[in-house]
């Protein structure tokens, strides 16, 4: 019993006598395989006879017929032997390194004879074998080794030159014979197909030679005509055909998550991806139309034989990924970086196929609107992709897909569990425009030594913000380690500024958690602190007083609460002007209103009575504190209008006419006037000169 | 007629009964317990119908050991004398020394499943994915220089 080796062709070939015989041999893509010598040998008792080798050899017995080619790109080795003879017959190896090491696969050959239709090289045509049933699909049921003597048998035909053979060849020639796919024979497995419609040779299984953890792609080509059907994956079991996947919804649990059936723009046709591979996912598989067994629909149906190489394995990175509520992921995803690839993209698993939610050109879906973002790294061939404000609706599979014919489509289960968000902060920002906004992001201390980072977030990606020293529109970004906060600062928010913020934290090159935040930005701004402009801000505006309520909050209260400062500053220099000239207003209303009273009440009484109206006028003090005390009888000082005086001097004994002082109002000059005549009736040396005061 | 095709059928079944078995070794589903390329053991188990019971199901192990008789004491060095003794032991070939990746709440690390994994090992033969070379003395035209050449070139390739 010879140990399976990553060397993978087909178990049986055969070729027509005379005709040409071709063996396609897989390997793993490593660097020593692609170097090393590839060998086809023909096996013995003693030993395993090298027919033909990459390094030139070739066997005698072989010369001229046989060739070898290899392909190490894409990690195959193609035998061809013509001129084919009855001794070719046998067992042969074809393998890597030197002959009898055991890294090689057995092959089977054989040639046969006769006018027979041939499709792929191991296909034996037959017909109308009575053992089994040809109409429909079914495995004839029986014990192994009756299997065996019905293959075996059909292999003893052609050496059996009897009537039988012909018989059936008779009978076969005029439609296309049904075909008899011998490879399945050996896997204990029978199938024929009728073809009703032309010759149309169905093919013989597909052979896909696959990386442990890597993917598969097999495509299902059908008629138009059934668009409406149920499609179908299913693997050749002991017990017949399990489905794997259908398009009904119903998915294998093995291969929960890890395969997808995906239709094609053609109706009719789809696609079928298998990721993380593993090595039990090696064997037989159908893919078909309708139910497993039908046959009358023209049932056609494609086998493929997909063999896990152990030896090359694919790097994955993490399969299940684990959320929290609110909180964010980021997801890995790993392609060829050595290929081109146009499209890569991420798409959440439906029973229905696979919706793509944001491509490495623009982002999708509307609803993931602010909470996903792609980053790509061509060097690494990695993409990563970071979801945040996370729901429940969100667990789920997730496919990473390229549109290269190098599969590395992986698959991610992403699973929502109990827990808090590490980064926290206001997820919504209120602003008005030209004022100072800052947003923060309180990290944990695992984040301490991270790359943290703010950028603005658009479909086609989240741009890093630069901190800017001296420029005054754009935002500002500081991180106050101790405090473990960072903020983006905006000096003088625009309304361009309104939109999704990420604070997100990095390390070594691999994106961690983020956080969201919407800043929007209201217009109409007050520049004069009133009222109403109080209000706006005591309300919704939770930057501000919110800031003040967490402990963290540190010695950096000059940034919010310089806003109030702001305010204060325009009230209080609006204020005080005002406050001034009120208060100078009212100082002189009250001395004019002082005055005038004073002045009213006198000269009433001073038209009756001279004599004490004279007196009274002696001591000014009695008339008020706005009257100078120790001005000079001579001085008086008009308050009101616009008054030219002249100075009288005290002692005006010669004063025989006082000198007219130009009056504004009617009141003082009556009181002039009056001054006058008594003066002039008097002629005595009399306070008179203090009449002028008024 | 009838006495041909009876001897042909029981050929046949003879016949038959060998691809038999031939047939189920390849659905038997072989769990690598150890594949060290260095001393080329293999560890496989499976299980098996039980050779006294055979409706029971017994886990088997297959110990594959290939002795390279031909090896050298230092595989590095072609001159050293041929290697006479081989050790294997089996509680160190169980060890899982490759280092494996290991999620700790959310984070990433590479770590070793076994302690006391010794990093260096003697091998007895050579891992075809790594490439040995050695050094030799090399004369041409009177003056002999050490050149390095390789032991194992098609592991000796650059990507």
């Amino acid at each position: 019993v010879s140990s399976s080796s990553s060397i993978f062709g087909p178990r049986q070939v055969t070729g027509l006598l005379g005709g040409s015989v071709t063996v396609k041999c897989f390997y793993p893509r490593t660097n020593v395989n692609r170097h090393d010598r590839k060998y086809w040998c023909k096996e013995s008792t003693r030993q395993c006879a090298t027919v033909i080798s990459s390094n030139g050899y070739i066997a005698q017995d072989f010369a001229g017929r046989a060739t070898i080619t290899d392909f190490p790109e894409q990690g195959i080795f193609i035998m061809e032997l013509s001129k084919l003879g009855l001794k070719d017959i046998g067992f042969y190896k074809c393998g890597i390194g030197l002959n009898d090491r055991g890294l090689s696969f057995e092959v089977k050959l054989d040639v046969s004879q006769g006018s027979y239709h041939l499709g792929a090289s191991y296909l034996i045509v037959f017909c109308n074998w009575e053992i089994y049933p040809t109409d429909n699909i079914q495995e004839s049921k029986g014990i192994g080794a009756f299997r065996e003597l019905s293959a075996f048998l059909v292999l003893l035909s052609w050496l059996y030159k009897g009537t039988i053979k012909k018989k059936k060849k008779r009978r076969c020639s005029q439609n296309s014979p049904p075909v008899l796919d011998v490879s399945t024979l050996l896997n204990g497995r029978c199938l024929l197909s009728q073809n009703k419609s032309g010759p149309k040779v169905p093919e013989g299984a597909e052979l896909y030679y696959k990386e442990l953890g890597g993917s598969v792609t097999m495509n299902c080509v059908f008629g138009t005509q059934y668009a409406s059907v149920r499609k179908y994956l299913c693997k050749m079991g002991k017990t017949g055909c399990s489905t794997v996947i259908d398009t009904y919804g119903n998915v294998n649990p093995t291969y929960k998550g890890r395969a997808l059936l995906s239709p094609q723009e053609t109706p009719g046709s789809f696609v079928i991806y298998m990721t993380q591979l593993r090595k039990e996912d090696s064997g037989l598989y159908l893919c078909g139309v309708g139910e497993y067994g039908e046959t009358d629909k023209g049932g056609p149906k494609k086998h493929m034989s997909p063999f896990v190489s152990p030896e090359t394995a694919v790097p994955q990175g993490r399969h299940t990924i684990n959320g929290v509520i609110g909180g964010s992921v980021s997801v890995e995803c790993r392609y060829d970086p050595r290929r081109n690839y146009t499209l890569k993209y991420l798409c959440k698993w439906r029973k229905n196929g696979c919706t793509q939610l944001i491509t490495n050109l623009i982002m999708m879906i509307d609803s993931y609107e602010g909470r996903i973002v792609m980053h790509d790294n061509p060097k690494n061939g990695t993409f990563t992709i970071i979801m945040n404000q996370l729901v429940a609706e969100d667990a789920g599979y997730y496919w990473c897909m390229t549109d290269g014919d190098v599969e590395r489509k992986s698959s991610k289960e992403l699973k929502i569990i109990d827990g808090q968000p590490g980064l926290t902060g206001l997820k919504e920002v209120n602003a008005v425009i030209g004022t100072r906004v800052t947003l923060s992001c309180s990290y944990p201390c695992k984040y301490y030594s991270y790359q943290k980072y703010w950028c603005k977030w658009n479909n086609r990606g989240c741009k890093p913000l630069v901190s800017y020293e001296q420029n005054q529109t754009s935002p500002a970004v500081n991180c106050d380690e101790e405090n473990k906060t960072l903020y983006l600062t905006f000096n003088q928010v625009t309304q361009t500024n309104q939109g999704w913020y990420w604070c997100g934290v990095s390390h070594s090159g691999h994106y961690g958690e983020t956080m969201a935040v919407f800043l929007r930005v209201n217009g109409a701004a007050l520049t004069k602190g009133t009222i109403p402009r109080n209000a706006d801000y005591e309300e919704p505006d939770i930057s501000n007083s919110g800031s003040g309520k967490r402990a963290d909050f540190p010695a950096d209260s000059s940034s919010p609460s310089s806003q109030e400062h702001d305010n204060s500053k325009v009230i209080l220099s609006v204020l005080i002007p005002i406050a001034v000239v009120c208060l100078l207003l009212g100082t002189v209303f009250v001395v004019v209103k002082f005055k005038l009273l004073k002045r009213t009440e006198l000269v009433s009484v001073g038209s009756y009575r001279t004599n004490i109206s004279m007196s009274e006028f002696d001591n000014p003090r009695e008339l008020g504190a706005k009257e100078n005390a120790g001005i000079n009888n001579s001085q008086e000082t008009q308050i009101g209008g616009v008054d030219e005086f002249v100075t009288v001097p005290a002692n005006t004994e010669s004063a025989e006419e006082p000198k007219v002082v130009k009056r504004g109002s009617k009141l003082e000059q009556r009181v002039s006037f009056q001054a006058h005549l008594m003066q002039n009736s008097m002629g005595s040396d009399s306070p008179l000169s203090k009449t002028s005061s008024g | 007629m009838k006495t041909s095709l009876l001897l042909w059928g029981v050929l046949a079944v003879f016949l038959g009964a060998t691809l038999v078995a031939e047939d189920d070794d390849d659905e038997k589903e072989e769990h690598t317990l150890v594949d060290n390329k260095c001393k080329c053991v293999k560890v496989t188990s499976s299980f098996v119908a039980s050779k006294d019971n055979p409706e029971e199901k017994v886990l088997e192990r297959n110990i594959r050991v290939i002795i390279p008789l031909k090896a050298r004491q230092n595989i590095s060095d072609p001159t050293s004398p041929l290697r006479t003794t081989f050790v294997y032991r089996m509680t160190e070939l169980c060890k899982k020394c490759d280092p494996v990746e290991v999620e700790l709440n959310d984070r990433v690390v590479t770590a070793e499943q076994s302690n006391t994994c010794k990093s260096s090992d003697t091998c007895y033969t050579y891992d075809r994915n790594k490439c040995y070379t050695t050094t030799l003395p090399f004369s041409y035209g009177g003056k002999t220089t050490a050149i390095q050449a390789a032991l194992t070139p098609e592991s000796c390739y650059p990507d």
